[in-house]
């Protein structure tokens, strides 16, 4: 079941001699419980396609649908609602508020829907991405893979229905990379999940369901040979 | 509740800034309110000694009768009452007159006394006086004692002196003598309708409709018989009214304070509008990131407001005790009680609100404005740099690092000028303050460089205008007290009360001479003491004018010679009048309307009369009559009974000089009459007198109080050889300027410490935002080889551009405002600080406060360099370099 | 002929928990008047390496040896001087001073070191470069594209004789990757640079003469 679609979606930014086309037309369909890798070269656009994918950035031209709903035909009140409680999002960084301890950064999105957080999962979550022992750290004080790791925990942790990651293991060495997608995985398939994951790491892109490559704002299928 | 505590985060993370804007919000709460609540501690003082001088009664009702009397007592609204009447005049020794009043004991409170020992006179032979009118009347100042009044119309009566009453400053200063005896019936009969009520009522607004209304109420049928008091009431209105004075002060307190708020907090929330674009792409509505703005906006309005509140009261009471000279109006007062101004408080923290309100709104609107993808990658610069692509001739002129600091500066000019115009406020305000300062100080300066001290003096003693004329205070009487160890100068004059003969035509100024005349006849001249001002002449063009002529003894002259030299740039040989019939002329002006000292009049101040050095003037006066010891006023006033007696003399005029630096103090005196100034010699010669009548005395500057009670002593008894004297002393009034002037100076210290303190931090931090929001550029410059001391050189530049463009637009604006001040100072509103206006009447610049403010504006522009210069050199360059804005 | 060398390059980060090893015992050389590029995936070191080699980071242990000399054991003053006068450099993006124009940018080098500007050989560079009608505009009217060619032409004014580029073609597109992938072949064929260029970009290693792959901190082969 299509729980994701794009319908050809564009951003364009500037005009005249300055035009730059991030995305120039993709229409995508992402199945529930997928994961789907994003891969392309700096500049490809694919930062661009998944802020767009997750309700950040509205786009030129196009429309998004997620769980059937076009979802930039509501205001932007609605808009961030649904996004808190459908979509996770993992960024390249600044995922974390500096002031805020791990727990409280996990929590957030709970906390600005004036919920009460259900205690025993988030503690799961936490253990499953080994942070918990870092519960009242704040962000300065961890290493880049365990901020991430947080991102990441945060991003599950109300239990959206699709889980969107811009370059997870961006600063992470190679073991724990594979580590945190494995994570992933396991979270995805346990919590019934749908993931797209955007890297340039072509190990981990093949540790997807699916690949989806991306050019100059468009869809493309072309392999590259590695140095 | 989570917005609290993200909120308290953020307050706790950026230390320094919350307390940068803590500090400031404090600071300028505590500028308003005690400057503020210092001004109404001065108005309160000044009702209060308007409540001595008037009494502290509202309104008077006249003839009431007994069942009305009652009704006012029972009165809600009324606070106190109190009856009494006009009993009759003691002729007292030494030809002192003193006011018996027959009242109520409450009568002490409403003229604002009490019993200082013993107690109020219940019994019809009991009185009560104050001690110095005792002194006066040397009468010992005994319980128990009797003493033989002699009554003007009750005749010889013997009283006992059960009670002394505490002395009155402000009538002692004025020599208003009063005595009390008790309210009694049989002391009224027959004179029921001349009975006063004296009302207060309670505080609220309203007096005067109130005193009208209860004076309808109790059956008052004659409006003469409400006799409202004007002074009092007027003082009260003033209290009660909006002080313009202190709103603009804190207007400009507030602009500042608030710009420095205003920048501290929305650079905060701009280096933050990433972390709030990843709220919102977390699940934060707009609503809910405000809320978390106005959290940490409210806690450091709440923080700030109440701190400076407390120091601003704190402060304040730390003047108790203390004279200060009020900054506004420049009248001084003895805090003895201190008066917290609610409007202050009220502007305050209102004001303070705006401030920050306006601070978060910025940051708020910058946060929710844009898609929360724009708000992480924002780059928080000025991203659209208009900068032309020909170089100015300055820019040619620097290095690349000098040109790059330069540009930076044109480059977030918003923020330049919020920093700068910071400064120029402080800075301003230091060098307007200086500049009055020094125009008072140069005015005096001037004027005792003339070293005449008579117009400031301890003592003063002027014969009663009733005493004939031929007599006055005699060359060996004065002696014996000028002569005395503890008196350092003394300076008399002899006063002759005559008349001018004025040929209409010539010598009459047309534009307000007439209207002058008018307004003389009908009240200026107080005709209903004096009786007329002018009459008709002889001739058609001619009419007569009263006049007063002071004879001055040959130092005088000399000094009289030096006022025209010094004041006037004027060089007059004053020694030829010693010999020949030549006089200084002093002529009063007004504006059109023939009204002197009508501020609120249009048009400009001109002379009434019409004459210059060279003519000549008549003088005309009852010589045969004053030799006789006939009454001066009769002989005056009866101009066409004594006029053909008058012996007329002509002068000549060598000089017109601008200020009267002293005259003859009674009403027949008038300083708005013209005044005729001739040598000591030519004035026996006019008129065969050879005594003085205004003798002003000055003390050694080291005197103590016994210095001052031996010389009192003496001066007392000489101003009991008439009736009459007015014995005026000064003593106690000089020492409390002196401490005063050390007060304001205080005051004004601090407001300018406390501008410069909030303009520092504000370009500190401005200055800090600026660097650390290019430390992408200067990691990329460090790694083309820009040096540490080449950085830290570009940096100080910046700083130091900023100090001089604040200094310079400092001065600009202090000189526009300072050349305003003077304008206004010297033609349209000058201030009188007796006896003359205290301005020079030179433009100046002043120099020392300009140099102190530049050297501030550059040391601030340097100083606030250092520390973040310190903090971003510190970084390492790959550190920088990776640093995504 | 060997121009650069590092010795047991060793950088550590942070210490104890934290503690990341950026690189562990790097020894390479570089010849000169060659188009070396250093790659590998994100965290391996390659910028670290780079960084290092440039004399912009301090190394935890090791030499970085310019023609023979250990550029370490300079003083900070001499250190910053060097790399003005001997380095050139092209970062991946704001690599330029927004606030002069193109010219200015390109002589900044130059200007720092109070030296004369060579009109004729900055005219040449600005041919080279194709920025002969840009040169009084300023960095926010020009493309991603064009501001990297202003970053290599200035990384060319002062006649270096190392140039360091890091992931120089991040933020561009393929074309224009394409075009800066070409200056750089002409900088190393015409006017005899060296060069040494970080990027994970295959078609730059792919132009180059010397590739040196990195993971985790270690050299994995040359």
């Amino acid at each position: 079941m299509e729980i994701l679609k794009t319908e050809a979606l564009k951003k364009y930014y500037g005009k005249g001699v300055n035009l730059v086309k991030a995305v120039d037309g993709v229409d995508l369909s992402i199945a529930e419980g997928e994961f789907a890798a994003i891969a392309g070269s700096s500049g490809s656009g694919k930062t661009t396609l998944l802020h767009m994918m997750g309700g950040l950035d509205s786009p030129t031209e196009g429309k998004v649908y997620i769980d059937g709903r076009d979802i930039y035909a509501v205001n932007d009140e609605s808009l961030t609602i649904f996004r808190r409680r459908k979509v996770g999002f993992v960024f390249q960084s600044y995922n974390l508020i500096p002031v805020l301890n791990v727990w409280e950064n996990i929590t957030m999105p709970i906390q600005f829907d004036l919920k009460r957080v259900d205690q025993e999962f988030v503690e799961e979550i936490m253990r499953t991405l080994n942070i918990f022992d870092k519960k009242n750290a704040l962000p300065n004080q961890l290493s880049g893979g365990q901020q991430q790791r947080t991102a990441i925990a945060r991003a599950l942790v109300t239990r959206p229905s699709i889980v969107l990651a811009d370059e997870p293991t961006g600063n992470l060495d190679s073991k724990t990379s594979q580590e945190v997608v494995n994570l992933l995985r396991h979270s995805v398939k346990k919590y019934h999940q749908t993931i797209v994951m955007i890297t340039h790491d072509e190990n981990l892109a093949r540790m997807a369901d699916r690949i989806v490559r991306i050019e100059d704002g468009k869809l493309v299928n072309k392999g590259g040979a590695p140095c | 509740m989570t917005y609290i505590k993200i909120a308290g985060r953020y307050i706790r993370e950026y230390r320094s800034r919350s307390v940068g804007i803590v500090l400031s919000i404090a600071l300028s709460v505590l500028l308003i309110v005690a400057i503020g609540s210092l001004a109404e501690t001065a108005r309160v003082l000044q009702v209060n000694d308007v409540r001595q001088n008037a009494g502290a009664n509202h309104v008077t009702y006249i003839g009431l009768n007994k069942e009305q009397i009652d009704k006012v007592k029972q009165e809600e609204s009324v606070k106190e009452a109190a009856n009494s009447f006009s009993y009759d005049t003691w002729n007292g020794n030494n030809g002192l007159n003193v006011n018996v009043r027959a009242g109520e004991e409450k009568i002490l409170y409403m003229l604002d006394t009490k019993i200082a020992e013993g107690r109020y006179p219940t019994a019809p032979d009991e009185i009560a006086v104050e001690k110095w009118v005792l002194d006066r009347l040397s009468l010992p100042a005994q319980l128990t004692q009797n003493i033989k009044v002699s009554l003007g119309e009750n005749g010889e009566q013997e009283f006992k002196l059960v009670g002394i009453v505490k002395d009155r400053v402000h009538s002692q200063s004025h020599d208003l003598r009063d005595a009390f005896v008790a309210f009694d019936e049989q002391k009224l009969a027959g004179r029921e309708d001349s009975v006063e009520t004296a009302v207060e009522f309670k505080e609220g607004a309203g007096y005067k409709n109130e005193a009208m209304r209860l004076g309808k109420e109790i059956g008052i049928k004659d409006q003469e018989q409400i006799v409202l008091n004007e002074m009092l009431l007027s003082a009260m209105g003033e209290l009660e009214a909006i002080d313009w004075n202190l709103v603009g002060v804190s207007l400009l307190l507030m602009i500042v304070g608030g710009m420095v708020v205003y920048s501290l907090y929305s650079i905060s929330v701009l280096k933050r509008s990433q972390e709030y674009g990843m709220m919102r792409a977390v699940g934060g509505t707009r609503k809910q990131i405000l809320a978390i703005i106005l959290c940490e906006i409210l806690i450091f309005y709440a923080a700030g407001a109440a701190l400076g509140l407390f120091m601003g009261i704190s402060a304040t009471y730390c003047f108790k005790g203390t004279t200060m000279t009020d900054l506004f109006t420049e009248g001084t007062s003895r805090l003895d009680i201190i008066a917290i101004s609610g409007f202050a408080v009220k502007l305050a923290l209102l004001s303070s609100l705006a401030a920050i309100l306006l601070a978060g709104s910025r940051g708020a609107v910058m946060a929710n404005s844009v898609s929360p993808i724009e708000a992480i990658n924002r780059s928080t610069q000025d991203r659209d740099i208009k900068l032309k692509g020909e170089d100015s001739l300055v820019e040619r002129l620097m290095t690349i690092t000098g040109k790059i600091s330069y540009k930076n500066l044109r480059r977030n000019k918003k923020v330049l000028i919020f920093t700068v115009t910071a400064m120029v406020i402080g800075s301003t305000f230091f060098m307007t303050a200086s500049f009055k300062e020094e125009l008072n100080r140069r005015g005096r300066v001037t004027l005792e460089s003339i070293g005449d001290k008579s117009p400031w003096c301890d003592f003063w003693l002027n014969i009663s205008m009733d005493e004939p004329m031929k007599k006055g205070f005699t060359a060996e009487q004065l002696d014996e007290i000028r002569e005395m160890p503890q008196v350092e100068s003394m300076s008399s004059k002899q006063v002759l009360y005559s008349k001018l003969i004025l040929d209409k035509e010539k010598q009459l100024n047309k534009s307000n001479g007439e209207n002058y005349l008018k307004f003389m006849n009908e009240r200026g001249f107080l005709p209903k003491f004096l009786g007329d001002f002018s009459w008709p002449g002889d001739t058609e063009d001619e009419v007569i004018v009263r006049n007063t002529v002071l004879g001055l003894p040959e130092r005088d002259l000399q000094y009289l010679a030096r006022t025209f030299k010094i004041l006037q740039g004027e060089e007059i040989d004053t020694s030829r009048m010693k010999d020949e019939p030549l006089a200084v002329l002093y002529i009063p002006e007004t504006k059109a309307n023939g009204v002197p000292y009508d501020a609120k009049a249009k048009g400009k101040y001109a002379p009434v009369l019409n004459i210059k050095s060279g003519d000549k003037i008549r003088l005309t006066f009852p010589k045969e009559g004053y030799a006789a010891g006939m009454n001066n006023i009769e002989l005056l006033a009866e101009q066409e009974k004594y006029g053909s007696s008058y012996q007329e003399k002509e002068f000549t005029v060598i000089g017109m000089v601008e200020e009267l630096l002293y005259a003859d103090g009674t009403a027949a005196g008038s300083r708005i009459a013209p005044y005729v100034l001739i040598s000591e010699n030519m004035f026996q010669e006019l008129s065969g007198i050879d005594v003085q009548r205004v003798v002003t005395i000055n003390l050694k500057e080291n005197a103590d109080d016994k210095d001052y009670e031996l010389v009192k002593e003496k001066v007392q008894k000489l101003s009991q050889l008439f009736k009459g004297t007015v014995l005026a002393d000064y003593y106690k009034y000089e020492i409390a300027e002196e401490k005063s002037a050390v007060t304001a100076g205080l005051l004004q210290s601090s407001i300018v410490i406390i501008l410069f303190l909030i303009s520092g931090l504000s370009i500190y931090n401005n200055i800090n935002y600026s660097l650390i929001s290019r430390i992408r550029e200067h990691g990329i410059m460090k790694a083309v080889g820009l040096t540490k001391r080449q950085f830290r050189g570009m940096i100080r530049s910046e700083g130091l551009m900023h100090g001089t463009i604040a200094a310079f637009f400092s001065c600009i604006a202090a000189l526009v405002i300072e050349a305003g001040i003077f304008v206004y100072r010297v033609y349209i509103f000058p201030v009188y600080v007796w006896p003359i206006h205290t301005n020079a009447k030179q433009f100046f610049i002043d120099w020392k406060s300009m140099l102190i403010v530049i050297v501030i504006n550059l040391a601030i522009g340097y100083l606030a360099t250092i520390g973040p210069g310190r903090a971003v050199d510190r970084m390492e360059i790959t550190e920088a370099i990776r640093t995504v804005e | 002929m060997s121009i650069l060398e590092t010795v047991r390059l060793t950088k550590i980060y942070g210490q104890d928990k934290n503690k990341v090893e950026a690189l562990k015992d790097v020894t390479v050389s570089i010849e000169k008047g060659g188009f070396t590029t250093i790659v590998g995936p994100s965290g391996s070191g390659k910028s670290t390496l780079l960084h290092c080699m440039a004399g912009l980071d301090v190394p935890t242990a090791g030499e970085v040896l310019l023609n023979g000399r250990n550029i370490f054991s300079l003083s900070e003053e001499k250190l910053s001087m060097l790399r003005r006068r001997n380095f050139g450099f092209v970062f991946q993006s704001f690599n330029l001073i927004p606030v002069i124009d193109v010219y200015e940018n390109i002589t900044l080098p130059v200007s720092l070191d109070d030296k004369k500007i060579d009109k004729e050989y900055t005219s040449k560079i600005i041919d080279i470069l194709g920025l002969q009608d840009k040169a009084e505009s300023f960095p926010n009217e020009l493309s991603g594209g064009q501001q990297q060619r202003v970053a290599i032409a200035r990384a060319l004014s002062n006649k270096p004789d190392i140039i360091f580029a890091d992931e120089p073609t991040g933020n561009l597109d393929s074309k224009t990757a394409e075009e800066v992938i070409k200056i750089f072949r002409t900088c190393v064929e015409e006017l005899g640079e060296t060069l040494i260029v970080v990027t994970h970009n295959n078609d730059i290693a792919a132009a180059a003469d010397v590739c040196i792959t990195m993971r985790d901190g270690r050299i994995k082969h040359q």
